[in-house]
């Protein structure tokens, strides 16, 4: 029986998610400086919506360059909540995540009918379409945006204007709770489908996998975790307009982490976002408003390097001398 | 017959186009039989077997499966029914590792995948498989696939197994393993239906042939009497005969 050795792999995984995400909560310790804060909320961040676009794209295999819309709708919910009706944005988050779950079912239903480029496709459209309608929305501000204003530092509101501490660790939150959320799948039901519908839909559905139902919770779990982040978005920066939240570059720049550090794996996108987040904040800074495009040059040469080199991520690097029967 | 039998098709037609695939097929398998599917290239075997696992819907006709009609069910509801397949070209799920691919199969009897692995642990060995367990699925050899994929239908714990040509391509070695693994797999109690092209490997293995024509129930009978039929002989066997001795 090898089963003990599946569940040793297991519990050093979450062993070392809890060593390293103890290690990340004592780094506002001594990074005292503010830009550098900026930099870790927004690396912490983005290795959980990669984590998130990674359960769809990664395990379920569907590719999707349109999550930019789960995120500005998470945005948007929580904003229009508090600025319209008053409402604390923690449920904000929780209606926007619900509403972005929703229409990742509702679109799922039609577009899930579409395989490989053509869902892709049709993922960059819809999100396209999303941009287009709140650029035009005046009642959400239109491209003008929404402020959020500012009253005090407090958790019920989830603002803190002079600090970016308690940002950060809700972003620590989020990333670890995208992580374990991923752990959990990997040795589930839901997780061997996903994996069995990316590799080979016919096969899966011959062993009973109903692909998909398999897709469509995907792409739920998927959509509720961008949104959330999407919301924390809104509060972080505390001002947001459809370029800023729903922008193309979102959609890649969820994609491009995972893409980066492993696909369909678990430490893939945070690692990934560990060293594409900082590079993207450092290159931005230096070239100023010169600099425009530059960052996508780098990561384009990034993604021909990885490709040509470790096509199935830098984890891949780790993983090949931990597990030597793979190699065979 | 006493034997009720486990898997009916009654007066089936498969069309696509104006090509008819399957003309008005009507047969049966018993319960805990071995059929073998037979027929030249093109008769429809593929075709009435995909209409059988569900990846196909009929045009006309009806299939019935232990009792209860499954004609309007996709594949994945008739595999929870007890109904598995294999595919003629190899559908492994290549990024996972052999005992992964396994627990697939085996997670539609149970949500915990602590016994799905279990279980599938059972199944590799009795595929003799288990020594790969933690390989990865691209890394075996064609004979490992094979029995891979008869592992994985295994692990969805059939009533029917559907065999789409698991001997193609094996070495004599191999197909006696293979011959060897369809008998032990009857003796569980599940019953098989196999398409197969290798004659020499159908005949003495099955315990009644079906053999399909230009989309038409040709001829069924038990191998000796097929092997006699002169209409088999002339469609299928002869040219293979004429063939081998040219």
């Amino acid at each position: 029986m090898r089963t003990p050795s599946f569940a040793r792999r297991r519990g050093a995984s979450i062993t070392w998610a809890a060593v390293i995400a103890a290690v990340i909560a004592l780094l506002p310790l001594f990074v005292t400086d503010v830009y550098t804060q900026n930099i870790l909320v927004l690396t912490l961040m983005f290795a959980a919506l990669s984590q998130s676009w990674n359960i769809l794209s990664g395990y379920c295999g569907q590719i999707s360059l349109g999550h930019a819309l789960y995120f500005g709708l998470g945005a948007y919910v929580s904003t229009i909540l508090f600025t319209k009706f008053g409402i604390i944005p923690w449920i904000g988050m929780v209606a926007g995540g619900a509403l972005s779950a929703s229409i990742a079912l509702a679109l799922g239903y039609p577009c899930f009918r579409l395989r490989g480029h053509y869902f892709t496709i049709a993922t960059v459209v819809i999100a396209e379409t999303g941009y287009l309608l709140f650029l035009n929305w005046d009642w959400v501000g239109a491209a003008l945006g929404i402020q959020i204003p500012i009253r005090r530092d407090s958790w019920l509101l989830f603002q803190f204007p002079r600090d970016k501490i308690p940002y950060f660790y809700f972003a620590l939150a989020l990333a670890c709770a995208t992580w374990l959320v991923t752990w959990i799948f990997e040795d589930s039901k839901w997780g061997y489908c996903w994996r069995a519908v990316k590799d080979n839909p016919e096969a899966a559905e011959s062993l009973g996998v109903v692909v998909f139902h398999s897709k469509m919770a995907a792409a739920a779990v998927s959509a509720l975790f961008t949104s959330i982040a999407g919301s924390f978005y809104a509060q972080f920066v505390g001002y947001i307009d459809p370029e800023s939240v729903m922008a193309f570059q979102f959609s890649l720049l969820m994609a491009l982490p995972a893409v980066l550090g492993g696909i369909g794996t678990l430490w893939g996108p945070a690692l990934g976002a560990l060293i594409l987040i900082p590079l993207n904040e450092l290159v931005r800074s230096y070239l100023g408003g010169s600099g425009a495009g530059i960052d996508l040059i780098i990561y384009g040469l990034l993604i021909i390097m990885i490709s040509l080199a470790r096509p199935e991520g830098l984890v891949s690097l780790f993983t090949r001398r931990k597990l030597p029967a793979l190699t065979g | 017959m006493t034997t009720p039998s486990l898997l009916e098709v009654r007066h089936m037609s498969r069309w696509f186009g104006g090509l008819v695939a399957n003309d008005d097929v009507s047969m049966s398998v018993a319960q805990g039989e071995i059929v073998g599917l037979i027929g030249p290239n093109g008769a429809g075997k593929s075709t009435l077997f995909n209409v059988i696992a569900g990846s196909l819907p009929s045009s006309k006709g009806t299939v019935v499966f232990d009792g209860g009609d499954v004609t309007a069910l996709p594949a994945a509801a008739r595999c929870a029914l007890g109904i598995a397949r294999t595919f003629q070209v190899v559908r492994s799920f290549e990024s996972m590792s052999v005992i992964d691919n396994v627990i697939v199969g085996a997670l539609v009897r149970t949500r915990s995948t602590h016994d799905a692995r279990r279980n599938a642990h059972e199944v590799l060995a009795f595929a003799n498989l288990d020594h790969r367990a933690d390989a990865a699925a691209n890394e075996l050899t064609p004979s490992e696939k094979r029995r891979l994929e008869v592992a994985r239908a295994l692990a969805t714990g059939p009533k029917l197994l559907l065999l789409d040509e698991v001997m193609t391509g094996l070495t004599p070695v191999e197909a006696r393993t293979g011959v060897d693994l369809v008998r032990r797999i009857r003796d569980t109690g599940v019953t098989v239906l196999m398409v197969e092209h290798v004659m020499e490997i159908v005949l003495p293995l099955v315990d009644r042939v079906i053999v399909l024509d230009l989309g038409c129930v040709l001829a069924q009978g038990t191998p000796a009497d097929i092997a006699r039929d002169p209409k088999v002989i002339s469609a299928y066997l002869g040219e293979r005969r004429r063939d081998a001795s040219a």
